[in-house]
């Protein structure tokens, strides 16, 4: 997909924002989900246990991941609106059927036609949008902003309806809040109707499905780092998961009045909000962050485990839900950076498959014990995989203080700043008499190392390093030496003086060839601390 | 223990690598260029340094833009989704 890095595109104007007002209108429509912030209240009324909502999370986390491809195929194939379409009129089957039902069988229909939802809507609307701006402006630039949009209705419509869910539920009943969904819904296929569909549609991946499949499943199974980021996402979802399919659970235990589920649910969701915000912050990967984020999150879950008192883990659900969404948007960065372009999709979607299916035994392992001991215990399930969690945390996260062994002081060169590319302890010091400023520690030969240079190996730590440096230095290196501009274009392009540019190169240069080292020096293997 | 070996030369090694880039892009003058020529002779860990970086821009010039991109937004969006896979109830 063609992203401009320097090249700006024509901005999204009005024209985009009037085309996807429909979709705006449908968003907001199908996420005014009422039943929700009542539904593990509503269940265990018709004879649910917390055993059986296990299961029926389980069975719910196996469903969606197998549709999600079929559904893909189908919206590339056929339509994306209609496959929208057909995701509201399975939304309002659900909300039908679990309105009417009476018993644990009845009601599992009814997340079976869940499922179908989720896994119809998910990455369809994504697609939608991004084609809708890609064709409205001729570049991808305005993506960001949209999906912002569509995300911040997304979230209001859940505040909204979880308030609104909590006090009808209050009120009339709460089978009620099911039926009062169904129009709203209706709504939102009559406004997906509205929407003009937008033509660019993606069909690359299919002729190589099975041979990219292989090489995603080997990239997110292959040992090293890229493991343990994959571990954490994992964690981080299985405990986020867990608190939105579980959390109402402590509120049934400790006979909460059913208006206070909509306030719960409410913070919750606005959770998932505040936490992407506070994610994106640069400070979030500091050390001293990452620490009291990985003990936060563990105090967290050991409340959960101990508290008997409504408001305190109410409060504590949100902010853990809070902690871990901010993780884990660096979290995806560095999964992000650590996987080619070719694969990143299909990573993303086999981590998001990983996650669903490391659900199934924590649903049925965390429904069985609170059948058992209560919803409180089980807590302490939680309080096992914050802890891995946090472990992942402290080793994934932190950004590393420049490339190790290059952090001496700086002997400013001519027109440049910054840190040296070599570090100053591999010189004779100045005050030397007979050798100052000559080598003490000369580099080595690359080629006599006895690992290949131009190997797969040395290319994958140069697109790393790469990929991991500044943005300022990025820049430079990838037009220069990447894409192979010369030194005026990238001066212009960037609007820089040619002894910054200059610098910028040099230091960038630097930092592959710090990376490259260690990784030569040390045999070629993959370790880079 | 040292390898630089000249003491013919006026250039010192740290100034050498800090010269490098401009070096290889053909940004320094005539006469810096001659000491330059004239270290790289005696020199052997310069030479060295020198042939890192010329390591550093083949590399370079074997990936394509896409592998070093910023986060491209579509897939930091599917990415994201994978975390919000709970919103649907």
């Amino acid at each position: 997909m063609a992203t401009t890095q320097v090249t700006s595109t024509r901005p999204a104007g009005r024209p985009l924002r009037r085309r996807l007002l429909p979709l705006y209108a449908a968003v907001f429509l199908q996420n005014l989900a009422l039943w929700v912030p009542i539904e593990k209240l509503f269940m265990t009324t018709i004879g649910f246990s917390p055993a059986s909502i296990g299961v029926m999370a389980a069975v719910y986390a196996v469903v969606v991941p197998v549709l999600e491809v079929p559904s893909g195929v189908l919206a590339d194939r056929w339509s994306r609106r209609g496959v929208l379409i057909l995701a509201s009129i399975a939304a309002i089957l659900s909300v039908l059927v679990g309105g009417l039902s009476q018993s644990v069988a009845v009601y599992m229909v009814s997340a079976g036609f869940l499922g179908v939802f989720f896994a119809l809507q998910s990455g369809t609307l994504e697609s939608v949008v991004y084609d809708t701006v890609l064709e409205e402006t001729g570049g991808s630039d305005g993506f960001e902003r949209t999906i912002g949009r569509v995300r911040l209705v997304e979230s209001v419509a859940l505040v909204a309806s979880a308030l609104a869910g909590g006090a009808i539920a209050a009120v009339a009943s709460l089978r009620a809040t099911y039926f009062l969904t169904a129009p709203l819904l209706a709504g939102a296929g009559a406004a997906l109707l509205l929407f003009r569909e937008p033509r660019l549609h993606k069909a690359e991946a299919e002729e190589s499905l099975r041979r990219q499949l292989a090489s995603t499943y080997r990239t997110i199974l292959a040992p090293g780092r890229l493991r343990a980021v994959v571990a954490l996402t994992v964690a981080g979802s299985v405990l986020m998961q867990g608190m939105l399919e579980f959390g109402p659970l402590w509120l049934v235990a400790l006979a909460v009045p059913a208006f206070l589920y909509g306030p719960h649910w409410a913070g919750l969701t606005s959770a998932l909000g505040l936490g992407g915000l506070l994610g994106a912050q640069a400070w979030i990967t500091r050390p001293w962050a990452v620490g009291f984020l990985a003990v936060a999150i563990i105090a967290c879950c050991v409340v959960l485990a101990l508290s008997q008192q409504a408001l305190l883990v109410v409060g504590v659900q949100v902010s853990l839900t809070l902690l871990v969404v901010a993780v884990s948007i660096p979290v995806l960065r560095r999964l992000h950076d650590a996987v080619p372009s070719s694969i990143r999709a299909g990573v993303a979607s086999g981590v998001g498959t990983l996650t669903w299916l490391t659900f199934v035994p924590f649903a049925l392992v965390f429904g069985a014990v609170s059948e058992r001991a209560g919803v409180a215990r089980a807590g302490w399930l939680l309080v096992a995989i914050a802890a891995v969690a946090a472990l992942l945390l402290v080793v994934v996260l932190p950004r590393a203080p420049a490339p190790v062994g290059e952090a001496a002081p700086v002997v400013p060169a001519p027109a440049q700043q910054g840190e040296p590319v070599f570090a100053v302890d591999r010189f004779v010091p100045p005050e030397d008499p007979e050798w100052p400023g000559h080598w003490a520690n000369p580099p080595a030969a690359w080629d006599a190392l006895g690992v290949a240079v131009d190997g797969a190996g040395a290319l994958e730590q140069a697109r790393a390093a790469i990929a991991e440096m500044p943005a300022a230095l990025r820049k430079v290196i990838v037009l220069r030496d990447v894409e192979g501009a010369t030194p005026s274009e990238v001066q212009r392009a960037l609007d820089l003086r040619p002894e910054d540019e200059l610098a910028l190169l040099h230091q960038a240069r630097g930092l592959v060839r710090a990376r490259l080292e260690r990784y030569l020096e040390g045999g070629g293997s993959n370790d880079e601390r | 223990m040292n390898d630089s070996g000249s003491g013919t030369d006026d250039l010192r090694c740290i100034e050498f690598v800090s010269l490098v880039t401009a070096y290889l892009d053909g940004e320094v003058g005539e006469e810096q260029r001659r000491r330059m020529d004239r270290h790289l002779e005696g020199c052997r860990g310069c030479r060295a340094a020198l042939n890192q970086f010329q390591t550093v821009i083949r590399l370079a010039g074997r990936l394509n833009a896409a592998d070093v991109a910023d986060v491209d937004p579509l897939i930091r969006e599917r990415l994201t989704a994978t975390l919000r896979v709970p919103r649907r109830r």
